[in-house]
């Protein structure tokens, strides 16, 4: 076992860009992740538009409001940059939105001076989650990537030598996975540690809780593409399905954006992502949940990950112990 | 008659290190040119150098008086070449495969389907030539590997070690085919393991080691080179007292091999030093368990140039 | 000319027999904008729906993906042997990836001008009325960068898995800096400055000035910067493609 590990960390080595490349592109992926996520959104952006480019009447405080003389263009409503655009034309409100019908409500009524309770539309989840929620899909596809030395083993057919030495499969594809687990886990939580003090950021957990949080979802990320490469005869087919369902299933979880007004088929399907699974039990943990109420999540995904591993070794065995 | 190839004064270094060097020799015309050496002798240089697709530090190539580089183009059309890896696409039939690549050397229309066709008959391929080349054998693989090389017919086929890892009965038919193709003019260069592949197909052979030529000519003249050299095999279960020195020092030994519990001394024919060489073996105590002798083969005459084993 | 139609012909149907590849280029957009249009469909209003931004957004991401499907198209395990031979004949060198750029290029903008087809007709996505054929052609030159990106990659790294790993990380990471999964220009002045070193910001915005002010002042340079960059790509491939690579 112990020489499969030594074996993929020398494979690896012999590809020192690689490994460069990977901590580059998980520092800035991480840098990514708290930058955007420290910058909390209030309500929304909203550019308002008056006469002469000033407004004296009180504001609401949970908009980020920029007073303007010129209305800014359509295009950057679609793009997101303001949530709407309010012309206040001699006390005469106009409002100009792609949003949905409540929150053109809402501002029509705040802005003609009543008060409304300020947390529609807000998000509502922890930094902590937030951050993880980025960090899963580059972990995930981490994970699809990291495992190729398994992959190649199979495409190469060392894997045929490795069916008639005395190592037993399992050894040999828990080695694999070991590694690949800490190659996901060790560096994303270095980085995370090091950004974290050079950035001066508060990022919502512990380091214990990082710990158990990031493990979990390495491993799950490692049970999946062990999963997928031992279903997929060829590596390129392992690693594009892989990056496609992991990019599909994980916005569907909801990992940048959480989706609360779907409809309940849908719903229903994306509860069944593990993913989902996941932010539920990190977001949980975050805002103090019992410990009661969040555990089934994880044990869903901890049942999940071994059905993969699982499902992995026995495929393997069947494809190369007896046939 | 008349040299199609002539390399002069060829050098190639990789990273400082030299892997061919100061090698020159000639292909004429018709012949089936063998290149033989142990593994790391540079054949597989020489001939990536010559099918133009690996540059050279410095030397001459010419085809028909012309360098090579001036007329890349001229020149790879005139070429074929069946490389030691199988490069074919395996989803592919093996009539898309032999049609696809002569339709790189300009074939096309009725003549790409004929001279196709051809090429798949001459290799015993027409049968399965609609199925995919995944349910070929291995031989059946190695066949089209050639036929994709020959559809364009070539003037000259360059082989890199083409029956790798193939049944005899695939092996036979594609020796017999090179002969054939050598009876319809091509000229054929020919890079080899197996000794008793040379012994049956070539005309000339070239002994390679180091990056240099360590010897050429017919088998003929090879063996005659060494005519008056015969070799002794001796089978000794304790070899582990045993060195080359103690063999040279009686007369006539000229070259010393030991590999494992055999030792091959090649000495000189007209003097008896059978008993001399026994009694250097008692002398250290050495358990012998056989003795043969061999007179003059392509694999003596390999060992005596190399001081290696063809398949080392 | 007739040679490099053989190996275009043969990349092409390398391609577009791969179930793997068809899947990649209609399937997954196709999903991908059908499941998140609708599920975010219910904090966008009537005028312009969630289709219409995801519409615009996860095509680009698509075409951005291009990039690996032009890689494997270059550097698969079966193709790669076959490209070994090519180099034995009497083709120049430029053909082969040449070759490759441009049967993915192909490829993949027919599956992508079909999936785009679709989401006109079933979800009405808005891809700019009149102006549609400058976006769609805006998208198009994209996707050739992208396919001329991929094979660069193979000629630079000269291993697929590495190709595929730098890429599939890089593009997510230009995904979510041009604002392609969520609008990031909402977060602050800071990130959108940032938003802006993803040249997809570029594109996105100027797609989506095309389509909703009717503006194209950044249509010219875009288009231009995306030509130059690709004609850059192909001169970086000539120079590192060796041959000697597949011997």
């Amino acid at each position: 076992m112990i020489s499969i590990l030594k074996n993929d960390l020398n494979r690896l080595l012999c590809k020192k860009f690689r490994i460069v490349l990977t901590l580059t592109l998980t520092t800035l992926a991480i840098m990514a992740a708290i930058f955007i996520n420290t910058h909390v959104q209030g309500m929304g952006n909203i550019a308002l538009v008056t006469e002469n480019g000033k407004y004296d009447k009180a504001l609401p405080s949970s908009f980020n409001i920029t007073i303007t003389d010129e209305s800014p263009a359509f295009s950057e409503l679609v793009s997101g940059k303001y949530d709407a655009i309010i012309t206040d034309t001699n006390g005469t409100v106009s409002i100009e939105t792609i949003k949905n019908d409540d929150y053109r409500t809402s501002l029509q009524a705040l802005f003609s001076g009543q008060t409304i309770s300020e947390n529609a539309g807000s998000n509502n989840r922890g930094i902590g989650t937030r951050i993880i929620g980025y960090l899963m899909m580059f972990m995930l596809l981490e994970g699809v990537v990291l495992m190729y030395m398994f992959a190649d083993d199979k495409e190469k057919k060392q894997i045929t030598r490795v069916a008639v030495s005395p190592l037993s499969m399992t050894k040999y594809l828990f080695s694999h996975s070991i590694f690949t687990f800490l190659f996901i886990f060790i560096p994303t939580l270095m980085i995370l540690y090091i950004v974290k003090f050079v950035m001066a950021a508060d990022i919502g957990f512990s380091l214990p809780e990082y710990i158990l949080l990031l493990g979990i979802i390495s491993a799950f990320a490692t049970a999946f593409s062990l999963f997928l490469n031992a279903l997929a005869s060829k590596s390129e087919t392992a690693n594009m399905m892989g990056s496609a369902i992991v990019i599909l299933t994980t916005m569907l979880s909801g990992s940048f954006y959480s989706f609360e007004k779907g409809n309940a088929l849908l719903e229903n399907i994306i509860s069944v992502l593990p993913q989902k699974a996941y932010l539920t039990f990190v977001g949980g943990l975050e805002s103090g949940l019992a410990i009661q109420d969040i555990l089934p999540s994880l044990f869903y995904l901890t049942s999940l990950g071994l059905i993969f591993f699982i499902v992995a070794i026995v495929k393997t065995k069947k494809d190369y112990v007896n046939h | 008659m008349k040299n199609l190839i002539n390399v002069q004064h060829l050098e190639k270094s990789y990273k400082n290190k030299k892997v061919i060097h100061d090698l020159s020799f000639q292909v004429a015309k018709g012949e089936i040119l063998c290149f033989l050496g142990p593994n790391g002798a540079g054949k597989s240089t020489t001939i990536n150098i010559l099918t133009g697709a690996l540059g050279f530090d410095s030397g001459k190539i010419d085809y028909c008086g012309q360098s090579i580089h001036k007329n890349l183009g001229g020149f790879k059309r005139k070429l074929g070449v069946v490389p030691q890896d199988l490069a074919v696409y395996e989803d592919l039939s093996g009539k898309q495969n032999v049609e696809f690549f002569a339709s790189l050397y300009g074939l096309k229309g009725d003549k790409l389907r004929r001279q196709s066709h051809e090429a798949l008959a001459f290799t015993g391929l027409l049968e399965k030539s609609e199925d995919k080349v995944d349910t070929y054998s291995g031989g059946m693989k190695r066949r089209l590997n050639i036929a994709c090389a020959i559809a364009h017919q070539p003037d000259l086929l360059i082989m890199d070690e083409p029956t790798v890892g193939i049944d005899p009965q695939s092996r036979n038919h594609i020796l017999s085919s090179i002969k054939k193709l050598r009876d319809r003019g091509m000229t054929i260069l020919y890079t080899t393991h197996y000794m008793e592949e040379v012994e049956e197909i070539s005309t000339r052979i070239i002994i390679m080691d180091k990056g240099e030529l360590v010897a050429s000519g017919t088998k003929e003249r090879l063996k005659e080179s060494i005519e008056n050299e015969k070799q002794y095999w001796i089978d000794i279960e304790n070899p582990e007292r045993i060195s080359a020195d103690l063999f040279y020092q009686i007369e006539g030994v000229k070259a010393v091999i030991i590999e494992g519990k055999k030792i091959g001394v090649t000495s000189l024919k007209g003097i008896e030093n059978l008993d001399r060489i026994i009694t250097v073996l008692i002398n250290i105590a050495a358990k012998i368990k056989g003795i043969s002798c061999e007179s003059a083969s392509l694999e003596t005459v390999f060992l005596d140039l190399t001081g290696k084993s063809l398949r080392d | 000319m007739y040679q490099f139609n053989r190996i275009f012909k043969m990349d092409l149907i390398n391609l577009a027999t791969n179930p793997m590849w068809i899947f990649y280029s209609t399937g997954f957009p196709l999903l991908l904008i059908l499941i998140i249009g609708f599920l975010t469909s219910g904090s966008y209003g009537k005028e312009v729906t969630s289709y219409d931004y995801y519409g615009i957004t996860m095509m680009i991401f698509t075409v951005l993906y291009s990039a690996t499907i032009s890689a494997n198209s270059f550097m698969e395990e079966r193709i790669k042997s076959g490209n070994m031979r090519i180099i034995h004949s009497p083709v120049p060198p430029f053909f082969i990836y040449f070759s490759k750029i441009l049967a993915s290029f192909v490829f993949t903008t027919i599956c992508y001008t079909f999936a785009g087809i679709v989401l006109m007709l079933t979800v009405h996505v808005n891809f700019g009325g009149s102006n549609g054929v400058f976006v769609w052609g805006l998208l198009v030159l994209l996707n050739f960068f992208s396919c001329t990106l991929g094979v660069l990659m193979c000629c630079a790294l000269k291993s697929e898995s590495t190709t595929n790993q730098l890429l599939s990380m890089l593009i997510t990471l230009l995904a979510v800096l041009g604002g392609l999964f969520f609008p990031l220009d909402g977060l602050g002045k800071a990130i959108e400055m940032i938003s802006y070193l993803s040249p997809v910001k570029w594109i996105s915005t100027a797609i989506f000035q095309l389509i909703y002010d009717q503006k194209d002042v950044l249509l010219a340079p875009t288009a231009f910067i995306i030509t130059g960059l690709s004609v850059l790509m192909i001169l970086l491939s000539t120079r590192l493609f060796k041959r000697e690579d597949y011997l």
